[in-house]
């Protein structure tokens, strides 16, 4: 395996209580490289998510991942993320009674091999949240509690620039979002990644709409827990054009029409 | 004392000897002579509960030892100056001994102990024994109108090797005056058998905190009561985190127009500590507001036990009135038991209880530890998360703010998570 590999997922079956949603998926992601996985609803895009990270509640029944040339499924959620994966939740928890400044630091000190202090985390943490368009009073609200759709989705983004993954796997980051927050928070990738150019992206989306705001290298269409086609950015625009159903006809005829 | 009597106290484990000593009553002059015989009357007249009487089904009675009752050598009770540990000479406030509070207090005394206040314990026994038995006491009193801005502490000696102490502690805070409360209890008595009683006058204010943090060894039962005149108010802050097994039952009589009760209790169940919180709210005069909020985190195989009651009296009308005990479970082996109760004989009144048991969310434990922050970690902070909207409600009583910092550090140093 090249060096510059970040990502290797290997014919990779897995579920949820007993039900196998990905079924032989493969995927290889090098370092500094976007990849979006767009598909229609249950076509394994969040289950993809939630095994990448370690969903206690996902199994995986035959396949494997490698992550920086590592078995990434023996490590548990709290190593990976150690170690540099991130994941944007679609829908994520709250956590009443915790600020977002403790949760962020203590998150990022887990990460550090030394300690930061206050100070200079009050800093980043300010400054990254300038980036994102948040006000300051937003740090010491409780993780999620009360926060509208897009102010959740800004504070995923917020964590991932902090955190400043190796991989960074974003599920549905955009759904729900109107223009001006989808703006704020595509904006706040592409900044994350042109500090930190060798970061692996993995855009999870149902949408083509994102993607004109961020640009991958790859797109892949997931179909029934496999990736189906592979291409350029052109192809989300074909999907974008002819729907997901297009996926029960023969592509290439479609395309050809 | 007669036979029925020592026979009586033979079946509930109580040596002839401290029968005898109860007989007697010795200690505290005639006065009180007076109180101890009434008190033993109502003992010895009073069937003693069991484990199938409502109010000791979650706490039974043969998880204390009531023969250590009155086994009491000499108690120092002493007041200090919280914050910096000084000796207390604040002008406006008293430290009474039993002796002085009965001569110059005579008539409350004896209205707390034995009359109107304490009407409600005639058929109570074990508060009865309590009484009858108790072998140290103090009275604090606040003189009318002096505000006390600093928190005063209320420290507790007794000789080592003491197995049972019963004090009676009684404060009154006089009308227009204030005061700032911590009992931080640590006596290593095996039993440690109290009473308390608060009487607020008119427009008074009390804030009193009890840190309960005894040895593993002992175990603690306690009665807390207080009455509030017009317009007074209290916030009272129960931190349970030590002992064997504890039970407090706590009283608080609006007996007049305008008072407004504040009641805020924590409890930490872990290893195999029992904590039984049973609190009434009696509304007794109309215009009166009191607001219970009772908060446990129960680990490893800790058993909690709320049981509450908001009673409304006929003429209580416009009486606001909330109750409301959540509780967090960390392990598969702790238990809580939470009965929150409406007693309302008003009809325009605004009343309301709740409780709730719930666990460690799975998924936003997922959530924490997917930023990297590692199980034991991740515990520690939803519990923080769980027990910060009380820490922050105790933070706003009048001097919580020293409160609550002493608090969450000595609950945080012991919140561990034994699931797996």
């Amino acid at each position: 395996m090249s060096s510059s590999q970040l990502l290797e997922v290997k014919n990779l079956h897995a579920g949820i209580e007993g039900k196998e949603i990905l079924k032989g998926f493969t995927l290889t992601v090098k370092a500094g490289e976007i990849h979006a996985i767009m598909g229609p609803n249950g076509s394994g895009k969040s289950t993809l998510a939630k095994v990448l990270s370690g969903h206690p509640l996902y199994q995986v029944s035959s396949g494997t991942v490698q992550y920086k040339g590592k078995d990434l499924l023996a490590l548990e959620p709290d190593q990976r993320a150690r170690d540099g994966v991130f994941l944007a939740f679609q829908y994520p928890s709250e956590i009443p009674g915790v600020s977002i400044l403790n949760f962020l630091r203590t998150a990022l000190n887990a990460r550090l091999e030394k300690e930061m202090p206050v100070m200079e985390f009050r800093k980043l943490l300010f400054e990254k949240m300038q980036m994102l368009d948040m006000d300051k009073a937003f740090a010491t609200r409780f993780v999620n509690e009360g926060f509208s759709g897009g102010e959740k989705k800004r504070h995923e983004i917020l964590q991932m620039a902090i955190l400043n993954p190796a991989l960074a796997v974003l599920d549905e980051t955009d759904s729900g979002l109107d223009i001006d927050a989808l703006r704020i928070v595509s904006g706040g990738v592409n900044k994350i990644k042109q500090e930190n150019p060798e970061m692996g992206v993995v855009l999870i989306t149902h949408y083509q709409r994102l993607l004109d705001y961020i640009k991958p290298d790859y797109v892949h269409v997931l179909h029934q827990g496999q990736i189906v086609k592979s291409g350029g950015s052109e192809l989300a625009l074909e999907l974008e054009k002819h729907g997901y159903d297009w996926l029960q006809n023969p592509p290439t005829a479609v395309v050809n029409q | 004392m007669n036979q029925n009597a020592l026979s009586i106290c033979a079946q509930n484990g109580i040596s002839a000897d401290v029968s005898a000593r109860i007989a007697k009553s010795a200690g505290f002059g005639a006065a009180f002579d007076e109180i101890r015989k009434g008190a033993l009357t109502r003992y010895l007249n009073s069937p003693f509960p069991t484990e199938s009487s409502e109010q000791w089904r979650y706490t039974t009675p043969d998880q204390f030892d009531f023969s250590l009752a009155g086994e009491v050598g000499l108690a120092t009770l002493s007041v200090s100056d919280f914050a910096t540990g000084a000796p207390l000479t604040q002008p406006g406030l008293a430290v009474l001994s039993f002796e002085q509070a009965l001569s110059q207090e005579g008539a409350l005394m004896k209205r707390l102990l034995a009359e109107e206040y304490a009407s409600d314990l005639k058929s109570d026994p074990i508060t009865a024994l309590q009484l009858a038995t108790a072998g140290s006491g103090v009275m604090l009193k606040v003189s009318r109108n002096q505000e006390l801005p600093n928190w005063v502490k209320l420290s507790q000696m007794i000789p080592t090797q003491t197995k049972g102490y019963a004090p009676i502690i009684v404060v009154k805070v006089e009308s227009g005056a204030s005061l700032r409360l911590i009992e931080d209890l640590d006596v290593a008595a095996e039993f440690n058998f109290a009473r308390l009683e608060f009487v607020l006058e008119a427009n008074a204010q009390l804030s009193f905190v009890s840190l309960q943090r005894l040895p593993d060894s002992t175990r603690y039962l306690a009665r807390h009561r207080f009455h509030l005149g017009r317009d007074a108010r209290c916030s009272v802050v129960h931190a349970s985190l030590g002992s064997a097994v504890a039970r407090v039952d706590l009283d608080c009589f609006m007996r007049e127009p305008g008072a407004n009760a504040q009641l805020l209790s924590l409890y930490l169940a872990d290893g195999a500590r029992h904590l039984d919180f049973h609190t009434v709210q009696h509304h007794l005069a109309p215009h009166c507001h009191s607001d219970l909020y009772s908060k446990g985190v129960l680990a490893g195989r800790g058993r909690g036990v709320y049981y509450g009651y908001i009673r409304v009296a006929e003429d209580a009308q416009k009486t606001d009135a909330y109750q409301r005990n959540t509780n967090l479970l960390l392990s598969t082996e702790a238990r809580v038991d939470s009965i929150p109760n409406l007693e309302i004989r008003a009809n325009d009144v605004k009343c309301s209880h709740g409780s709730s048991i719930g666990q460690v969310s799975p998924e936003e434990l997922f959530y924490l530890m997917s930023r990297g922050i590692d199980r034991s970690t991740a515990e520690k902070l939803l519990v923080q998360g769980f027990i910060e909207d009380i820490l922050g409600k105790i933070a706003a009583i009048p001097g919580g703010a020293l409160i609550n910092e002493r608090l969450h550090a000595l609950v945080m140093e012991r919140v561990e998570y034994k699931n797996g």
